[in-house]
């Protein structure tokens, strides 16, 4: 029996399914060898491996295998998209609830004055969205980058018709998936998306260890992209330079073989769960905790929206303080600024940021009554102390 | 003594997507690596001579182009 409530699924989802658990396992026990190296047997079982996540996230995400590039997690795969791409005196625009993972490689890539950049207000009304955006593109604009779904609160950006804009206008349009992929349906196709990016140990329920960029139809021509990494990839080793095709143009050095096999094995769970299934359950539980916060009378619950997220700020509690209270009582909530401060300034929270709960498909009703009941307790015992 | 015919393909993804559909059209495909010292080391694929005219089919079918084909 588990002596903890684990409420921190946006940071990332735990506990993972058993079948990704055996997965991982299997990998490291019968065939953990470094894929595309070798002719030996191991090596091209992990080669098919490998082969064989590329093509589900193809499918799960409506892409084409060979476009599917593996990184570290999320960040490395807006990094490498973002320097991939980007030229020289590009503008781009980000929206204004980016966490850091897109925020601060842009800003650095302006402070080097290699770029411009701006800032759109997100809006969830297409017609609004698409306004906003156009008012803020300039000739030189290269690339439009947002989130799909917010790190902090239930805000889902109008991805297809952002996307619809940006191949009107000839402008590339990259996603950071991190809080969706999984959750929320995304066709790159459909959605009009060049560049998709997500972190594999999220909502695909894979470890930490691999994240991936998923490129469209734009990029068939990989010589359209820069390297952002330079290494040996067991590919044309002779060349002093990284092959001119997807993905080995942007795969250098060893891949995490056991977190892309457990990502495989993550998309089959959430494909046999059902995106929508795990969505729906979700918002029951953040509703239920919504209605329990609301009765308690220090507690200001900022999400407006059920959703994944439940963001609340505790009166005359730093939320820090707040995570580590519900923390000597078993619970796993993550506080502060969530890496997002442009989100938190947007939604208005307190300097210190707030408490987070982030719900997962192993969370349970008992969860959300037990979490009720401790933010109830250390609430009251706060009124009494202040 | 059964000779084969080899398919350099540009990298590991490529042959591994050849093996599927060489196996799919019941063609006994291997994968092979190949190194020189002036091409480096390349991926390919190993089929017997007497599949080699069905192979190079199978691969053009499904638009996959071999950087040079041999037997050995």
């Amino acid at each position: 029996m588990n002596r903890y409530i684990y409420l921190d699924n946006a940071a990332t989802s735990f506990p993972k399914p058993a079948a990704v658990q055996k997965k991982v396992a299997q990998t490291l026990r019968f065939f953990c060898a470094n894929p595309g190296r070798s002719s030996h047997r191991l090596s091209l079982r992990a080669s098919e491996e490998v082969y064989l996540c590329r093509e589900k996230i193809a499918a799960f995400f409506g892409g084409y295998d060979e476009r599917v590039v593996f990184t570290m997690n999320a960040t490395a795969s807006v990094n490498t998209a973002l320097k991939s791409v980007l030229r020289r005196g590009n503008h781009v625009l980000i929206s204004d609830i980016e966490h850091n993972a897109v925020l601060r490689p842009v800003a650095a890539l302006a402070k080097k004055g290699l770029i411009t950049y701006d800032i759109f207000k997100t809006a969830e009304d297409p017609v609004i969205q698409i306004r906003e955006i156009t008012a803020k593109i300039k000739p030189e604009t290269a690339l439009i980058v947002c989130c799909h779904h917010s790190n902090i609160c239930n805000f889902t950006l109008p991805i297809a018709s952002i996307g619809n804009l940006c191949r009107k206008k000839g402008i590339y349009f990259m996603v950071d998936a991190s809080q969706s992929a999984g959750i929320i349906p995304i066709d790159i196709e459909k959605d009009n998306i060049d560049i998709l990016c997500a972190p594999g140990h999220k909502g695909l329920y894979g470890i930490p260890g691999c994240g991936f960029c998923l490129f469209g139809k734009k990029f068939e021509n990989a010589s359209l992209l820069s390297t952002f990494t330079e290494g040996g990839n067991g590919i044309a080793s002779e060349s002093l330079y990284m092959p001119d095709f997807l993905p080995e143009r942007l795969e250098a050095g060893t891949l995490p073989l056991p977190a892309i096999t457990a990502l495989s094995a993550g998309i089959d769970f959430v494909r046999q769960t059902g995106p929508e299934r795990i969505h729906r359950k979700e918002i029951i539980l953040s509703s239920m905790l919504r209605k329990k916060l609301s009765e308690l009378e220090n507690i200001a619950v900022h999400s407006e929206k059920d959703g994944s997220i439940l963001l609340f700020s505790v009166k005359n509690c730093l939320s820090e303080d707040f995570a580590s209270r519900l923390d000597s009582k078993g619970i796993c909530v993550r506080a502060g600024l969530h890496c997002a401060p442009l989100a938190h300034r947007k939604l208005g929270t307190p300097k210190d940021g707030a408490v987070r709960v982030s719900f997962g498909y192993f969370n349970t009703p008992a969860d959300v009554e037990k979490f009720a009941l401790a933010c109830k307790k250390i609430t009251e015992s706060e009124i009494r102390r202040k | 003594m059964n000779s084969s015919a080899i398919f350099i393909l540009k990298s590991v993804t490529t042959a591994i997507k050849a093996k599927s559909f060489l196996t799919s059209a019941g063609i006994d495909a291997k994968i092979i690596k190949h190194t020189s010292k002036d091409s480096g080391c390349r991926y390919g694929i190993s089929v017997r001579q007497s599949a080699s005219d069905r192979a190079a089919e199978i691969l053009s079918e499904n638009q996959i182009t071999p950087i040079s084909q041999f037997f050995a």
